[in-house]
């Protein structure tokens, strides 16, 4: 029975479990890394520093292996790609995977490695690759991200926005409708839906071409607008709620 | 005779729910939680549910005939017809829209690339070794993942 | 099927009602169809679409897009719950075994039953049919699914599922003749 309920457990609190160890890992990771530069700003023996240099270089690894974990499970978890971007979504899944491999690499030198210049040199490898390689990648897959994540952000709106329209089109005809602010907070709104809807189009092509940091820019503005068009519906409700008890 | 029975199967399309009865049914099965006991009692809240719009719902109609309707307080307005407009709904697909989370995660991985990369720089002395241990236990604070 | 569907019930499963929402505003028409022509009255069909929704929803997570369409896992729970209905009801004519050899048309009474050919009539005799005839006419031609589609519901073969359309249409002709030579007052065996 204890087997039952244990087997049944993991299944149920997995995927809990996957995230929150993720979050962990990285935590784990960076504090690591804090550690490390705070005993390297001491003074230090040869054996010291090669050790704490190495201990740095895991902590690097790691962290950048739970943060691709974590990018990973974001990029899969996009739903409704079609086309050129479901192309590009799996080019940025197997760039995470060669990623990767680039890191299992660095571990078997490290692990092995027993001179303070080569471990630096290893240092100084790995800075450049994630300056040259990881960075523009990282970058990519964010922007990417979050187009994705604004479209389900922007559809939700949307919806509201739809609902609100159906459901005033019925009261229209109603006096205390016709002259309330209602309709016009609705045309606001229906303003910055509209606006928010451009930028999500914007940024989406943008993806397709390159890491364009713009695209972050566009998502912010595209989250302002649809803000915006929340605060319209938000207000709509309030003079509605004021109106119903006079 | 068989073509003009397919014809009248496909006339059949014609029948459409009721759209008071879609409207109601639409809002109770959304507002049900998934483990709510609700299904126990969803008949009679379906059926009073019901005859309260409709009669509402006739309500305003005599009033607007009679031209009385610039009087007609909103309350006389059936809560169903205007269920969007709910606040507490609102309020809550705000704080699930999770604006802020999703530019934060951004902001975290510009931040964590630019600071470790620049931890891995064996030039650093220990003024500078301290402060970039500094600069990414505040990414840690700030994490938001 | 609904543009960006598998994106939609996504969204439901994890428990997002405005995404459920849009699934119940395209279906439901449908759905309510199918009920509608195998029951009694339009209280009872709305009591049983209500049921099929909430059904749907509650159990949203238990849904897998890999294995059919989100149509046919809705017409499988109506199916369900308009068995549980017939179940506690006690006319239900089921002409399935009935052998359609003793049955000649002539030439007269079709033309006769052509004109007798209204709605209702139409409506009342797909209620006689049995379960199996019911699901494939109402899914074939009132909701023009295709074979595999209506296979993926009833859990049968195409082949199967063309024979029983066969097998409905007649029974339905028969169904319609019987109850015009009734009105008519003939007796046609």
């Amino acid at each position: 029975m204890k087997k039952i309920v244990f087997i049944l457990m993991i299944f149920v609190l997995g995927p809990f479990v996957v995230r929150g160890q993720t979050t962990i890992n990285i935590k784990t990771a960076l504090q690591g890394i804090v550690d490390n530069l705070e005993q390297l700003s001491r003074r230090l023996t040869g054996n010291e520093e090669l050790k704490i240099r190495k201990a740095a270089l895991k902590n690097v690894i790691d962290l950048a292996t739970a943060e691709s974990n974590d990018l990973k499970n974001k990029l899969i978890k996009l739903e409704g790609l079609e086309g050129d971007y479901l192309k590009l979504r799996d080019t940025l899944l197997k760039e995470l995977g060669n990623h990767s491999n680039y890191y299992d690499s660095i571990n078997s030198v490290l692990e092995r490695e027993t001179n303070l210049v080569k471990i630096k040199n290893l240092s100084t490898q790995l800075k450049d690759w994630r300056r040259i390689v990881y960075h523009p990648i990282l970058q990519r897959i964010i922007n990417f991200i979050l187009v994705f994540e604004g479209r389900d952000v922007l559809q939700l709106a949307e919806i509201r926005f739809n609902n609100i329209s159906s459901d005033l089109r019925k009261v229209s005809n109603l006096e205390i409708i016709k002259d309330s602010p209602l309709n016009n907070l609705l045309v606001k709104a229906e303003g910055s839906l509209n606006k928010a809807r451009e930028l999500q189009s914007a940024s989406m092509l943008i993806i397709l071409k390159s890491s364009n940091n713009d695209t972050q820019k566009l998502i912010e503005d595209e989250l302002d607008k649809i803000r915006e068009t929340y605060s319209y519906f938000v207000e709509m409700s309030d003079w509605l709620k004021k109106a119903s008890k006079k | 005779m068989e073509n003009n029975l397919f014809n009248k199967i496909k006339l059949l399309k014609q029948i459409r729910p009721e759209a008071g009865f879609a409207l109601s049914s639409r809002r109770i099965i959304l507002d049900t939680t998934k483990k709510s006991h609700y299904q126990i009692l969803f008949k009679k809240q379906l059926q009073q549910t019901f005859i309260l719009s409709a009669a509402m719902g006739m309500a305003v109609v005599l009033l607007v005939i009679v031209g009385r309707i610039s009087s007609l307080p909103l309350e006389g307005l059936s809560p169903e017809l205007i269920s969007s407009l709910n606040s507490k709904d609102l309020t809550l697909e705000q704080e699930n829209l999770n604006f802020n989370i999703q530019l934060a995660e951004a902001k975290y991985y510009k931040e964590s690339t630019t600071q470790v990369t620049m931890a891995l720089n064996n030039d650093l002395d220990s003024v500078a070794m301290q402060k970039q241990a500094e600069n990414i236990n505040s990414l840690i604070k700030e994490l938001a993942l | 099927m609904l543009e960006n569907e598998a994106h939609i019930i996504r969204q439901a499963q994890q428990g997002n009602p405005e995404y459920f929402g849009l699934l119940y505003d395209h279906y439901l028409a449908p759905i309510y169809r199918f009920v509608f022509l195998k029951v009694d009255t339009k209280a009872e069909a709305e009591d049983l679409v209500h049921e099929v929704f909430l059904s749907a929803w509650k159990n949203i997570e238990d849904y897998d897009h890999l294995g059919f369409p989100f149509s046919s896992w809705l017409y499988q729970i109506a199916r369900h719950k308009v068995i549980d209905y017939y179940r506690t009801k006690k006319n239900n004519l089921n002409i399935e075994n009935v052998n359609e050899e003793n049955f000649k048309v002539a030439n007269a009474v079709e033309s006769e039953l052509d004109k007798n050919l209204d709605l209702d009539r139409v409506k009342d005799a797909i209620k006689q049919l049995g379960e199996d005839q019911q699901n494939v006419l109402i899914m074939r031609f009132v909701e023009d699914l295709s074979y595999p589609e209506i296979s993926a519901v009833l859990d049968k073969s195409e082949g199967a599922i063309r024979l029983i359309q066969h097998r409905a249409i007649q029974n339905l002709k028969q169904i319609i003749r019987q109850s015009v030579e009734t009105k008519n007052g003939e007796q046609f065996i």
